[in-house]
């Protein structure tokens, strides 16, 4: 459910002021990140969101600073994958000042990391951040005695709603004049490992500064987890939700289409085809054919995509993805996987590149292996836009979104069983402790909610553009050679046919067998090239398929295209985080 | 071995395994025990606020051996598999 690869940090020049920042998973560092460059940094309420750097530059204060987004780590000595990425970074590249951010509330534990960056010799401002949950907790922060303490500034905001932030980057711009001539600082590991951090040392640290209320209040989170954490009915209520959500995006998902449709068949009728009309045939056919229809298809999809995709960001924002990890553990322990493989895989919903990076958070390589053999599974939203389009076709609409439901219950029983064979095998046994925090659920912001699903749909078009216009001009291509053949007697067409001996058993004809090679490359190819295979409009291709096939061709279609592949983004992925190309070809 | 003090709170069954607390109860975390984790469970542990001195108390128990939900210090919910929390050993607060 993130954004595709997204990129590492260009991070070779250090001409302007380097700041990074630095804190446990959830405390909010993506969210004021954002706040202070204005960028989209992938913000969710769930530990290890941000599991490679980003970066951007903006102007405070008259300056240019460069800001760094680190992954969230528990121990500034720990040794997980992203702990490293963390210690190598500040091992690597000097910093001007690091910005710590703390979740208030747990102040009591957290007050560890401003301690040890202190040791790490670094300058740095302390953030405590989610001002308004601990004023909820009725927990009394007093940050002049504590910035006294820890002997660096200490501010106490809200990244979410803003209180506090214009004194605390005045203080950032503070100490950035105060050493303004100063080179950037190299963190001194070999400090931090020789003094010995006890729980004296933090809980002096607190002592006068911050007061915890004698009884704490009830939250609404331990109302709510009453009900949704319900040793019987939670696992039940969560695929209730899951399901809701599909009903949704099918109720007002697909009504979108018709819209987009329209205007794609105005540009096409009213712009493309007198404009090409004007040059020879075979260019207006190889235009409109070849690339219109493809992109025209894939931007049918752009409504639901991001209808589907605000609604699952609602869904993790509210904390409730933990409490499904926390809900499928007990399953998920049979097959020597843990709650959190549950989770990547959902997260593999938007695409499957990022899950498999997710997977960085999990120590035990055994662990990391095997989930990552498992989120190709995960039915993506390239192929959710394949399957919508199969579906409304072929299935009543009554019909559709169970339909759909029982897809991605299939990904998962295919994803489960594949764990479940493989994790008999001595290399796959799981040897990290499952311990996750479940965080108090909050509500997702408007703005939030609107910067994921517009974040997923740009990466949705940007897969989709750069394969689904190679992809529709080579099956243009095979279906429009040699010249004067029509259908199933051009290069593509026997391809198909030549396919069929396999392919017909399981009820899928030889255009359909077509499009199916070229999801190979990616999945949104598939109903790019069908546009395309079939020289029709989206809306004429779905009646036409509508027509000649039943719906039972049409599910083993959907379950092939599921099943027979991940697409090549996913497949280079899986080779470049294992490091191996044997485990890559396993799937 | 018979004077060694914490086996004899062991044998008033005051020190016990997170595991067994029932919801409601609390304890004080005396050691966090290496398991097959090495220092990998007690270090994520600490980060969590889980280490010794610190109270910890059950909030839940999913059925069907499930992981439990247990609160640590002031404001942290930690889900936590029964084996790992079998190897924290805590002072069980009478009440
Ligand atoms: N109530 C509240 N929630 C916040 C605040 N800042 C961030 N959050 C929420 O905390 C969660 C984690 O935020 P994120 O930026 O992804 O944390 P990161 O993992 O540290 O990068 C998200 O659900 C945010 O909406 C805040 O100031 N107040
Ligand atoms: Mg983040």
């Amino acid at each position: 459910m993130s954004h595709c690869s997204p990129a590492d940090a260009n991070l070779d020049r250090n001409d302007v002021p380097r700041i990074a920042m630095i804190g446990q998973p959830n405390t909010g560092k993506s969210m004021l990140y954002n706040r202070i460059t204005g960028a989209s940094a992938y913000v969710g309420n769930w530990p290890g969101i941000t599991v490679s750097l980003s970066n951007a530059r903006v102007n405070l204060g008259g300056r240019t600073l460069e800001f760094v987004d680190l992954p969230g780590i528990y121990d500034l000595e720990g040794f997980s994958e992203d702990e490293t990425v963390v210690a190598n970074f500040l091992k690597t590249y000097p910093v001007d000042l690091v910005v710590i951010v703390i979740n208030a509330s747990q102040i009591d534990r957290q007050i560890l990391m401003p301690l040890q960056i202190k040791q790490l010799g670094l300058p740095a401002v302390v953030m405590l951040n989610m001002a308004d949950e601990a004023r909820k907790n009725a927990i009394e922060i007093d940050t002049e005695t504590l910035s006294a303490r820890v002997g660096l500034p200490v501010h106490l905001i809200s990244a979410k709603y803003g209180e506090g932030y214009p004194d605390a980057i005045a203080s950032v711009d503070k100490v950035l004049s105060a050493r303004a001539d100063t080179p950037p600082i190299y963190a001194d590991y070999d400090a931090l490992r020789e003094t010995l951090m006890t729980e004296e040392t933090l809980a002096e640290t607190l002592s006068g500064a911050v007061f915890y209320p004698e009884i704490p209040p009830q939250t609404i989170a331990q109302k709510l987890d009453r009900f949704l954490l319900h040793p019987v009915f939670g696992l039940p209520l969560f695929f209730a939700v899951m399901l809701l959500v599909f009903y949704i995006v099918w109720a007002i998902g697909l009504p979108s289409q018709g819209w987009v449709g329209a205007i794609t068949d105005w540009i096409q009728n009213r712009i493309l085809e007198p404009v090409l009309g004007l040059g020879p045939a075979w260019l207006q056919n190889f235009v409109i054919n070849g690339i219109w229809l493809g992109v025209a298809t894939v931007a049918s999809f752009v409504p639901l995509i991001m209808l589907f995709f605000f609604c699952m960001a609602a869904v993790e924002d509210l904390g409730y993805l933990s409490r499904a990890a926390y809900l499928m553990d007990t399953w998920m322990r049979r097959i020597g996987l843990d709650g959190r493989s549950f989770v990547m895989q959902m997260m593999g919903f938007g695409c499957n590149v990022p899950a498999l990076m997710g997977t960085r958070v999990m120590r035990s390589q055994p662990l990391r292996l095997l989930s990552m053999l498992i989120i190709p599974f995960s039915l993506c939203s390239a192929r959710l836009a394949v399957f919508v389009f199969i579906i409304a076709a072929v299935f009543p609409p009554a019909q559709g979104p169970l339909v759909l439901f029982s897809f991605y219950v299939i990904s998962f029983a295919a994803a489960f069983l594949a764990a479940a064979i493989f994790s008999r095998s001595k290399q796959f046994k799981n040897t990290e402790p499952f311990v996750l925090e479940l965080p108090p659920y909050r509500v997702p912001t408007l703005r939030q909610v609107w910067l994921r699903g517009y974040g997923e749909l740009r990466e949705f078009l940007r897969r989709a553009t750069n394969f689904i216009i190679i992809g529709t001009i080579a099956v243009w291509f095979l279906t429009n050679f040699p010249t004067n053949a029509t259908g199933l007697d051009t290069w593509g067409g026997q391809l198909g046919e030549l396919l069929q001996p396999v392919m017909a058993p399981i009820g899928i004809n030889p255009y359909l067998t077509l499009a199916l090679i070229f999801g190979f490359i990616a999945k949104e190819v598939v109903i790019g090239s069908l546009s395309t295979i079939y020289a029709m409009s989206a809306g004429l291709v779905a009646h036409q398929i509508g027509l000649t096939v039943s719906p039972a061709a049409a599910y083993s279609f959907c379950l092939f295209c599921l099943l027979y592949t991940p697409c090549l983004t996913t497949v280079a992925t899986v080779k470049a985080e294992s490091r191996s190309w044997g485990f890559m070809i396993f799937p | 071995m018979s004077n060694d003090p914490t086996l004899e709170t062991l044998r008033e069954g005051r020190i016990v395994s997170l595991e067994s607390l029932q919801p409601g109860e609390s304890g004080i975390v005396e050691i966090v025990e290496a398991g097959s984790f090495e220092n990998g469970l007690s270090v994520r542990l600490r980060a969590l606020g889980l280490s010794s001195t610190h109270q910890v108390s059950m909030v839940r128990r999913a059925w069907f051996g499930g992981p439990l939900v247990v609160r640590a210090g002031k404001a942290t919910e930690i889900a936590i598999r029964r084996t790992e929390a079998e190897l924290v050993k805590v002072r069980k607060i009478q009440d």
